[in-house]
């Protein structure tokens, strides 16, 4: 195999340019430190996005021969192995922004019963920082991205002085305020990461609910837009598209030299040096590369002198319950596609009960209410066929209303990453395996979040076709992988420091969802984009003062 | 939410820049401005041409169209067999994916559609109404279509239809329902879709008999009927 080295070195190698990827590269950029971004993938192209074609049209293009964009990457091309009574769904993009191109935008801010869970049940380790230290960067994440939400602010989602105003709600989701209110569950306004006005030359949402085929207006965050064009403004950063890390590479003193990648194309082998590595390829894939940086000096991956490396994967359990509201049958339809998904949430509200049979705590997202979908949404609820059929769908079609509690799932040492050296992927790189299931905890959590959902329908006077209990998403769905190289105060415990700065390892940094300590029941971006800026803050510091 | 603020082209124009937006005003419709094919203009798939089946054999398509039909018939709307759900069904089966986007939640939650399996459910269907009737499917009058739909779709435990016929039927069905209110006419005229529109502002509902709804008021007037 050819093997080019790049003499140059950089200040800093970020790799991988979603949330994580692309706040370390925004603000390193923004203090003056040279930074070499290396993402997997290519840029998508805003102008070939399929935003706003109905489904009939899409069946057209396809007809035609048109190519739909390719955001997901194909494990074909990637594998990743689970056993055989182990299902997990590994969602992945690879390519300018990653996931940030069609992520769900819920912007929840984390808060003490989250980061110090672990004080207060003694399940797992308690997170190295609490929310006062990132409290500041919340609030400039919420300046910079442009987050809409309400003024409402509790000990279990704390409020931002800055949101944009929220959008609000549908006919159905004031039902199920009401509702939820009557059983002293408070529903509030949806944190969403869309702009409901201008902002730093963005226009406002045109509010057409299809954000996760691509913003055609990037109305939405992401890191494509948002926050890598500015990094690129400063003249600071370059970027190698299609370069697949394998690997981090490191000198005879034990710290780290650089990055092994290929190219994703022509497989080709490069190697590039900086005097630091900023990891923030997304949880499971960043797990990957250190588990695969083995050495002399660290036989079982970079950072894992405590074998916490992969270990301790935490996330969300999810289940999903329908109902239709009477009140609102044969409604003159509404146009409610709005922000696409929900615009009242119901923040976790178990910890004011003392009676729970089980830790932690969830919360419910209320996505697809009303006639935010094709007839569809409803008629798969309805059951039948013929003239009757089709009048029951036309009847309740705005009277559709759907609950989606995330649960926290406990971060447990045998939930775990690691990788096969038998099985390579196709540039020789051991592939990754994970070993996810959930346990009693989650069991009795899931329960419960039924309970939840049938009372919240029943106060609602709602007709619930069935109640699927028992039933949950594939472990992976919630796509909020986490923990697999946790934060810690103690480095037996842990891979980082409080820092997001490894233990073991001083000029590494992870900056993505693997960092995370526990997961809690909050969707996890605006808190990884958060962490990251706080960390590349310590990182150029620490640059500047010469101590990486 | 009774009134949508659409908005004006000159907004549009900002909003979606100029390439896109004169795509979406080259096709704009009353009000609504990107709905109705508004975004993208039609273009005919077969000019000239009669549509033929890719994946279903003639006699094939004849079974779906009417199967189809009599899942969502005409009422004061068109049904299934005007919104071509056998085209549609047609397209799912011969498609080889190629240009579509991967979808992993697909891939992982939903097994593929089997082209054999389901060529296999048409014969079953035919098999079973000769038995029962003593001609194809689509040759049995619509009273006994309906009588053997009816047993098909909600199956009782002295039911002598084999599962696969019944497993045929819920896949089937679940195609018809996406092809249909997928389809122009399912999502315009069946449903009168508001959505897919720009808007400036999204105003939210603003009926007030939802907004001071109180459910204990409510479910006595309720339990009082």
């Amino acid at each position: 195999m050819e093997i080019l080295r790049q003499p140059e070195e950089h200040d800093v190698i970020v790799i991988g340019s979603g949330a994580s990827g692309g706040m370390a590269a925004y603000n390193l950029t923004s203090k003056g430190v040279k930074v070499l971004m290396l993402d997997a993938g290519d840029v998508f192209d805003v102008e070939k996005f399929w935003t706003h074609v109905l489904p009939y049209q899409r069946v057209e293009r396809l007809r035609r021969g048109d190519r739909e964009p390719q955001f997901y990457l194909d494990p074909k091309e990637q594998p990743y192995l689970v056993p055989d009574d182990k299902p997990f769904l590994l969602i992945r993009v690879w390519g300018r922004g990653g996931k940030t191109n069609v992520w769900g935008r819920v912007s929840l801010r984390m808060s003490d019963l989250d980061f110090g869970a672990a004080d207060r049940d003694g399940f797992g380790i308690s997170w190295p920082i609490r929310y006062a230290d990132l409290a500041p960067y919340y609030d400039r994440v919420d300046q910079l991205i442009g987050v809409c939400g309400g003024d409402d602010d509790s000990e279990v989602l704390p409020g931002s002085r800055y949101h944009m105003p929220p959008a609000p709600p549908r006919c159905g989701e004031v039902f199920m305020r009401t509702a939820a209110a009557s059983l002293d569950i408070p529903a509030v306004a949806g944190r969403k990461a869309n702009l409901t006005r201008d902002h730093r030359g963005f226009r406002a949402c045109h509010y057409c609910g299809t954000c996760g085929k691509g913003c055609r207006t990037a109305s939405r965050f992401s890191s494509a837009e948002h926050l890598i064009p500015f990094a690129l403004e400063t003249g600071n950063l370059e970027i190698v598209s299609n370069a697949v890390v394998a690997r981090i590479l490191t000198d005879d003193s034990g710290r780290a030299s650089g990055v092994q990648y290929f190219d994703r194309h022509t497989g080709n082998e490069r190697q590039v040096n900086a005097r630091v590595v900023v990891v923030g390829a997304s949880c499971m894939d960043s797990t990957r590369i250190l588990l695969n940086s083995k050495s002399r000096t660290y036989p079982t991956g970079l950072g894992n002198s405590s074998d916490m490396l992969g270990r301790n994967f935490s996330e969300q359990i999810m289940a999903h319950v329908s109902g239709f509201l009477p009140e609102l049958f044969g409604q003159k339809y509404t146009n409610d596609d709005g922000l696409g998904g929900e615009h009242i949430y119901i923040p976790r509200f178990n910890h004011r009960q003392n009676d729970l049979d089980y830790l932690r705590g969830f919360g419910i997202q209320m996505w697809n209410t009303g006639c935010q979908q094709t007839g569809m949404a409803a008629a798969d609820h309805i059951s039948g066929f013929g003239a009757s059929f089709k009048m029951e769908v036309k009847k309740r079609y705005p009277a559709l209303v759907s609950l989606h509690p995330f649960g926290e799932v406990l971060s447990r040492p045998e939930n775990r990453v690691t990788v096969d050296e038998n099985r390579p992927d196709r540039y020789g790189v051991p592939l990754m395996k994970i070993s996810v299931s959930y346990g009693d905890n989650e069991r009795k959590m899931l329960n419960h979040m039924y309970d939840t959902c049938e009372e919240i329908l029943h106060a609602a006077h709602a007709e619930v076709p069935s109640i699927p209990r028992g039933q949950h998403d594939t472990p992976g769905s919630a796509i909020h992988e986490h923990s697999t190289c946790r934060m810690g105060v103690d480095p037996k415990m842990s891979v980082l420091n409080g820092f997001n700065q490894m233990h073991d390892v001083d000029n590494v940094f992870v900056v993505d969802g693997s960092s995370f300590t526990s997961a809690s029941e909050k969707n996890p971006t605006l808190t990884i984009l958060a962490l990251a800026w706080r960390a590349t803050d310590y990182l150029a510091e620490e640059l500047r003062a010469g101590n990486l | 939410m009774s009134k949508s603020k659409s908005i004006d082209r000159r907004v549009v124009l900002k909003t979606l820049g100029a390439s896109a937006a004169a795509q979406v005003l080259a096709g704009q419709t009353s009000g609504s401005v990107l709905a109705a094919g508004g975004h993208h203009p039609r273009v005919p798939l077969e000019e000239g041409q009669v549509w033929q089946p890719k994946f279903f054999t003639v006699a094939e398509n004849e079974t779906v169209t009417v199967l189809s039909e009599l899942i969502i018939p005409e009422t004061d709307t068109p049904g299934a067999r005007a919104a071509n759900v056998n085209q549609y069904i047609d397209f799912i089966l011969a498609n080889d994916k190629k240009n579509e986007g991967f979808d992993p939640w697909t891939w992982m939650n939903k097994k593929p559609i089997q082209r054999d399996g389901f060529r296999r459910g048409l014969k079953l269907l035919d098999r079973l109404s000769s038995e029962r009737f003593g001609r194809r499917f689509v040759e049995t009058d619509a009273v006994s279509q309906v009588e053997f739909l009816t047993e098909l779709a909600a199956p009782d435990a002295a039911s002598s239809i084999p599962q696969e016929a019944i497993d045929f039927f819920t896949e089937f069905r679940g195609l018809t329902i996406e092809g249909y209110y997928g389809s122009e006419i399912g999502m315009f005229e069946e449903l009168d879709f508001q959505g897919n529109t720009v808007m400036s502002e999204f105003e939210g509902c603003n009926h007030a008999e939802h907004l001071n709804w109180d459910p204990q008021v409510s479910r006595n007037r309720n339990e009082e009927q």
